[in-house]
């Protein structure tokens, strides 16, 4: 039996944390939420994600504050995928650490793919 | 007259108009324009035949000096002339003194007293920067013609001189700001274009999920489904309040907010909030104590309006379930407070004092990120009602917002 991966998804958006924790568990993923960068640290504290979905503009500690955070921590890191409403500034700085990003408001197919090629899981 | 008499020959007039062609061109194309206070000074001792130049300018702080060999002590002593500048009106109009003139001012006292031993200064001429709406700008001060005395001439030429720099000085000003203004006005486009692909990722993300779990051949669970109608309606009023939060900051920046003004119980109003929150906007509980009747003048709607967007933002950074407190204190009718507390939240106190330090600094939301257009508007009807946005760490380790009222409220009512 394979264990569920798991996936971090921070966001401060309520209703995007909805409906993709929703798509994510449908598929056998498992997944927690937080809505910004202070509160995803303490969960990657207590559990190392296998991806960590990131929105980058967000109150209190940003998708960059929590990149270097994430990245000073003692390794292995998990990859990070940065969902972004900026898309050319996005590609333009994708900041370090970023394995890939995706453009709000993305297709939800997109997304999962990707999530899938990130997590090496099999259908 | 100092220098060399022997080798001096004065300018005609043709000659000093044509050193005043020569540095107003030279002064309009300067750069960069840091320079021009240097520049502006060389110019005027040019013009004028003289042995020394200060410029100050007042935005940005600037002081030029250029003078001959024999003035460079003055360098250390300048402080001297800002005294005889204030004593004879010298910031608002042109000052043409002659040697006697000076030692007549009293302010020239100090002078003779800290320099006994100087040369005589045989004339000092000294011609303000007036902006076009008659701001004073900076000031051109001269001493020593090589003629010895300051002419009506020299006063003309250098009054024109600083005209010209003025109107630079001014265009530059300008410049800056018109870019500021189109910097913000980016920055906010991009703000709002970013805070309007949210609601429409959510509204394309649940539309999705569905078409996915139907071309599975899923029967939709009736209380999920549901759910997630009830997301898509919640998330759709969260468009419709995003364009007027969009109006309402382009309204509050322009000045455009005008309050009017009631008596009103602040416990009343917050419970009133409370359930239109609850019922539409969150999911978490929220509780009002008050333990004693607040009544202070307040504008209603703009008061729910804040509250609305100070609950938003602490609720969109906090996973807690919880209840979100709101307390409404009298603190004896001096200064009425609301408090509004999350004991879930994972915002540091620390933290809500940088945020709220950001918010008092900055001019346009686009500086708080995301969210950002909540807690601006927040703080802008805060900032109309004459109150105070501040913090206070709880000894649970929780924080308390705290929202200031004068005693009577309404100081910024417009």
């Amino acid at each position: 039996m394979t264990l569920a991966r798991r996936i971090l998804l921070v966001d401060d958006d309520e209703s995007i944390r909805d409906f993709i924790s929703q798509a994510l568990v449908e598929e056998g993923y498992e997944v927690t939420t937080a809505p910004q960068g202070a509160a995803a640290l303490d969960l990657v504290d207590h559990g190392q994600p296998n991806l960590i979905l990131l929105d980058l503009r967000m109150p209190v500690l940003d998708g960059w504050g929590f990149l270097e955070a994430y990245r000073g921590k003692p390794g292995p890191h998990a990859p990070v995928v940065a969902l972004t409403a900026s898309h050319d500034k996005a590609a333009a700085k994708l900041p370090p650490g970023v394995s890939a990003f995706i453009a709000k408001p993305f297709d939800l197919v997109e997304l999962l793919d990707l999530v899938e090629r990130l997590t090496d899981v099999p259908k | 007259m100092h220098g060399d008499p022997g080798s001096y020959q004065p300018d005609s007039t043709a000659g000093r108009l044509r050193k005043l062609a020569q540095a107003s061109s030279i002064i309009a194309s300067t750069r960069p324009l840091d320079n021009l206070p240097k520049v502006l000074a060389e110019q005027a001792k040019t013009i004028t035949n003289s042995h020394f130049c200060i410029v100050h300018l007042n935005t940005p702080d600037h002081v030029a000096i250029t003078c001959s060999e024999d003035y460079v002590w003055w360098q250390d002593h300048v402080d001297l002339l800002d005294a005889l500048v204030s004593a004879v009106g010298a910031a608002d109009r042109p000052v043409r003194l002659t040697e006697a003139e000076l030692e007549a001012q009293p302010a020239w006292i100090k002078v003779v007293e800290r320099l006994p031993s100087r040369r005589p200064v045989c004339g000092w001429l000294a011609i303000p920067l007036i902006g076009t709406d008659q701001a004073h700008l900076g000031l051109i001060q001269l001493l020593d013609s090589s003629e010895g005395e300051f002419s009506e001439e020299d006063e003309l030429l250098v009054g024109q001189l600083a005209q010209v720099a003025a109107l630079i000085f001014e265009n530059n000003a300008w410049r800056g700001k018109a870019h500021e203004v189109v910097q913000a006005r980016d920055e906010f486009l991009s703000l709002v274009s970013h805070e309007l692909k949210n609601p429409i990722t959510s509204l394309r993300g649940f539309a999705q999920l569905l078409l996915r779990q139907l071309d599975r051949g899923d029967v939709p669970d009736p209380e999920k489904l549901r759910r997630t109608l009830q997301s898509i309606e919640q998330v759709s009023e969260r468009l419709t309040r995003l364009i007027n939060d969009v109006r309402e900051v382009v309204r509050l920046d322009g000045g455009r907010v005008t309050l009017d003004l009631k008596a009103v119980d602040m416990g009343t109003l917050a419970e009133s909030v409370a359930a239109e929150f609850q019922s539409s906007l969150s999911r978490r509980p929220i509780t009002v104590d008050g333990s004693e009747p607040v009544r202070t003048l307040v504008d209603p709607l703009r008061w729910r309006q804040l509250l609305i967007h100070l609950i938003e933002y602490i609720s969109a950074s906090s996973t807690g379930s919880g209840p979100i407190e709101i307390e409404i204190l009298n603190q004896d009718g001096r200064s009425p407070q609301l408090a509004i507390i999350d004991r879930e939240s994972s915002i540091s106190s620390e933290d809500w004092q940088q945020l709220i330090d950001r918010v008092q600094r900055s001019r346009s939301p686009t500086a708080l990120g995301g969210a950002g257009l909540s807690l601006y508007i927040a703080y802008c009807m805060i900032r109309l009602h004459g109150g105070q946005l501040g913090v206070e760490a709880l000894t649970d380790g929780a924080t308390r917002i705290v929202v200031g009222l004068p005693s009577s409220s309404g100081k910024g009512a417009r």
